[in-house]
């Protein structure tokens, strides 16, 4: 085996991977981040909402469940994001052996 | 010749050792743009929905089983595609009768036939985020024009 060549996949890989991995927590952190103080200050909004009549007290359960909810759902996209991430990166390594194999090749 | 027929069958080894790493199945199906329109147009539908639920649940009965019905099809539509078990987890957390987005909204309105507007206001907020999560990991798949 060509050592060349396998030093440029690997070279490859980590060029890749160091595009990827800061992507890959610029999308997902920002989100959940934000949903998590925000969710802080919905509870305080509920709880005055309840205290002045405009919730019940099982609008507010529901409400809670559903923040919940909303959390999960976030979450699935984060997971959803990351998997985007790595089919880039896999496409990205993937395009990089067969370019490097066909000039082999045709060399 | 037999030097090079050597060095492009270490290649290949090479290729099959990387397999792993650069499998052809996806881990996410690509970007529908099916799916996408039909998310947003559900999220319209919904939210519009819910501004009744200040009146009596048998006076919108048909137009709220007509948005059941549009959102058995968006959960049937995202199983149905290979490689999509995260988006269609979330259709089901959005549709679950028992849950607490569209689907438990529905049920607390049957149940108590008229909701008080505070309430339809935050609900409808923690839903349309909902919408968002779910359109914005479809619009965030490979193939879709962001």
């Amino acid at each position: 085996m060509s050592e060349p060549f396998v030093d440029i996949i690997l070279q490859e890989m980590r060029h890749q991977l160091e595009e990827t991995l800061p992507r890959l927590s610029d999308r997902l952190l920002p989100a959940g981040k934000s949903l998590l103080k925000d969710s802080a200050s919905q509870l305080e909004t509920w709880a005055a909402q309840a205290a002045s009549g405009e919730l019940s007290r099982a609008d507010v359960d529901w409400l809670v469940r559903s923040r919940l909810d909303l959390h999960r759902l976030s979450a699935l996209r984060s997971a959803g994001l990351a998997q985007v991430e790595i089919d880039l990166f896999r496409q990205a390594i993937t395009r990089t052996v067969i370019g490097m194999l066909v000039g082999r090749i045709a060399a | 010749m037999i030097h090079r027929c050597t060095y492009i069958g270490s290649l290949v080894v090479l290729i099959l050792a990387l397999v792993p790493v650069t499998g052809c199945s996806p881990a996410i199906a690509p970007f529908s743009g099916c799916a996408y329109e039909l998310a947003v147009d559900l999220k319209v539908d919904a939210l519009r929905t819910m501004e009744r639920a200040e009146e009596p649940f048998s006076k919108h009965e048909p137009r709220v089983e007509s948005l059941q019905r549009q959102m058995k099809k968006a959960v049937e539509f995202a199983r149905g595609r290979p490689n999509n078990s995260i988006t269609t987890r979330q259709w089901e957390i959005m549709m679950n009768p028992e849950g607490h987005m569209v689907g438990g909204f529905l049920t607390r309105w049957k149940q108590d036939d008229s909701l008080s507007w505070g309430f339809i206001r935050e609900a409808s907020a923690q839903i349309e985020a909902g919408f968002d999560a779910i359109i914005g990991l479809e619009s965030g798949k490979i193939g879709s024009k962001k």
